[in-house]
């Protein structure tokens, strides 16, 4: 099973870790480029197509965000709870792949929407199973919701005299 | 016994009690006349500031005179020779001592009254409530004083946490890295020479990241547990010392260092103090932009019994909302990549000024390069 269409946005502020991700990623069918996002701050700029990231053919808008919460300055949660407040991006699917973290961050994470909640394995072995499941199941299975690039209908409508 | 026998011994008793006794007459028909003393015992006849005590015409109020209102000590007096019963009247103080007078019914004309001097009672009395109040103060400042350690514990347990779940962290980043590498390494055949060799320089830099990681580790326990003494340290020294080890750790990129003269003594430990500037300037050289040679520059401000120590440098600066985060242990405000480092380096300096007596500062703006300051006790 392969998956062309399905562009992952990886933030991780860690390069090993995010490199063990893609290369999971890769290795498991998804043949779409990864896209990755080294913090809170650079995975705004992606998802609201700020500056070199307008261009949509290069950074396409993802269908899934995995998301570390261990992220300096804006920290994981606060980018999820910065995104379930954007119109246009609020539904995009997250799956939290972070390290171990105090069960109040968790609880949080899933206040804020995210959709699942993974813990990063030691061995790169157990990540790629970990990824083959994740892939199959939120890239196969499951049906993505739409994402609306512009505001919606309800929400563009308003009042009219 | 007989008759005779016990009215002497009554009028003993009556004598040489050390209450003061008195038995009063009514004149039951003219209720508006005073009670009047027909019998008192030496220590009433002490307590008596009548001129003449002749046992026949004279009044109470003559005889204890302010001691009580007359009207209603009449009114009491009647009410009981025709009721019968006691009464309380309560205290009277006169010349430094207290007297409590109690009054009761003898017949149906005549009271009889009970004056104890309660002057001892009353001051133990005092004594114990001030006993007491102060009892209440200290339980009240004990209950105080647990609830702020109570406090403080809870805090401390709160920090323990979250240091035990960063340290679980930062220190599994390395070793999840080296084992992932290692089995991509294992595994896969597919990889080109280079790809190998990426793969384990990059082992190798999580292994060195561990062990930096790990020392200063060590060096914030140390710094929070080893016993300082304090003595006079010359500033100029220290500042000497730590540039000198800034030149070793400094890897060889460039760096200006600008030290102004004379740095007054202060109160510190040499080893401590070198650490700190060391650690600060080598904040100092590191958070600048790309492109920018660091300038450092170190000066003192004395003040009438402290001093303090600036390390300004020309870097990046740091956004007010992040001020007070940067001193705590794992706090990083950059991506490993674009500025390498542990976490710890401020927050040692921070436990170290601490342990030192001392206080630690800054003032930075975005941008606008950072002004650390440290405060000591300046020596004699």
């Amino acid at each position: 099973m392969s998956y062309v269409h399905h562009t992952i946005l990886v933030v991780d502020s860690d390069q090993d870790q995010a490199h063990f991700t893609k290369l999971a990623l890769q290795r498991v069918g998804v043949i779409t480029p990864v896209q990755s996002a080294r913090d809170g701050e650079e995975a705004i700029g992606y998802l609201s197509g700020r500056g070199a990231f307008q261009d949509r053919e290069c950074y396409p808008m993802p269908v899934l965000m995995l998301l570390d919460l261990k992220l300096p300055h804006i920290s994981g949660v606060g980018l999820l709870s910065w995104l379930r407040d954007q119109p246009a991006l609020k539904r995009l699917p997250v799956v939290v792949l972070t390290s171990p973290v105090p069960p109040a961050d968790l609880n949080r994470a899933y206040e804020l929407g995210c959709n699942s909640f993974l813990v990063k394995p030691n061995s790169f072995n157990a990540l790629l199973v970990m990824m083959q499941n994740l892939v199959q199941y939120w890239l196969g299975l499951n049906v993505a919701p739409e994402l609306a690039t512009q505001p919606s209908a309800q929400e563009q409508s308003g009042s009219t005299i | 016994m007989e008759m005779e026998q016990a009215e002497q011994l009554y009028r003993l008793m009556f004598t040489n009690m050390r209450e003061a006794l008195a038995i009063l007459r009514l004149d039951v028909h003219t209720p508006d006349a005073s009670p009047q003393v027909i019998e008192m015992n030496p220590a009433a006849v002490k307590l008596c500031r009548c001129k003449s005590f002749n046992f026949k015409n004279c009044l109470v109020t003559d005889c204890f005179p302010g001691w009580f209102e007359a009207d209603r000590f009449r009114e009491y007096c009647h009410r009981l020779a025709a009721f019968g019963g006691s009464l309380e009247l309560g205290e009277v103080s006169r010349e430094g001592s207290y007297y409590r007078v109690r009054i009761f019914a003898l017949t149906d004309n005549h009271i009889g009254m009970v004056i104890s001097d309660c002057t001892r009672y009353r001051e133990e009395e005092a004594e114990i409530a001030e006993l007491m109040e102060k009892l209440e103060k200290e339980a009240a400042t004990m209950d105080r004083r647990v609830a702020e350690r109570t406090a403080q514990l809870e805090e401390i347990n709160k920090e323990l946490d979250s240091f035990a779940f960063s340290v679980s962290h930062d220190l599994r980043a390395p070793i999840r890295a080296m084992q992932a590498f290692a089995e991509i390494l294992l595994d896969d055949e597919l990889q080109t020479p280079a790809e190998r060799n990426a793969y384990l320089v990059r082992i190798k830099t999580a292994a060195q990241g561990m062990d930096r990681l790990i020392q200063d580790l060590l060096a914030y326990s140390r710094v929070s547990r080893q016993e300082i003494p304090l003595e006079p340290v010359s500033l100029d020294q220290v500042v000497r010392d730590a540039a000198q080890q800034l030149e070793l750790v400094g890897g060889g990129n460039p760096y200006r260092l600008e030290i102004s003269s004379d740095l007054p003594m202060v109160i510190g430990h040499p080893t401590v103090l070198v650490q700190v500037v060391l650690n600060l300037m080598t904040n100092g050289i590191k958070f600048v932009p790309q492109g920018v040679v660091p300038l450092v520059r170190i000066w003192a401000d004395e003040s009438h019994e402290y001093c303090r120590l600036y390390v300004q440098d020309n870097g990046i600066g740091i956004a007010p909302q992040h001020q007070e985060r940067i001193f705590k242990i794992f706090e990083r405000l950059h991506s490993m990549e674009s500025y390498p480092g542990t976490g710890v380096g401020l927050a040692i300096v921070r436990k170290a000024v601490q342990r030192l007596g001392g206080r630690i500062g800054l003032e930075s703006k975005e941008g606008e390069g950072s002004r650390f300051w440290i405060e000591l006790r300046r020596a004699e």
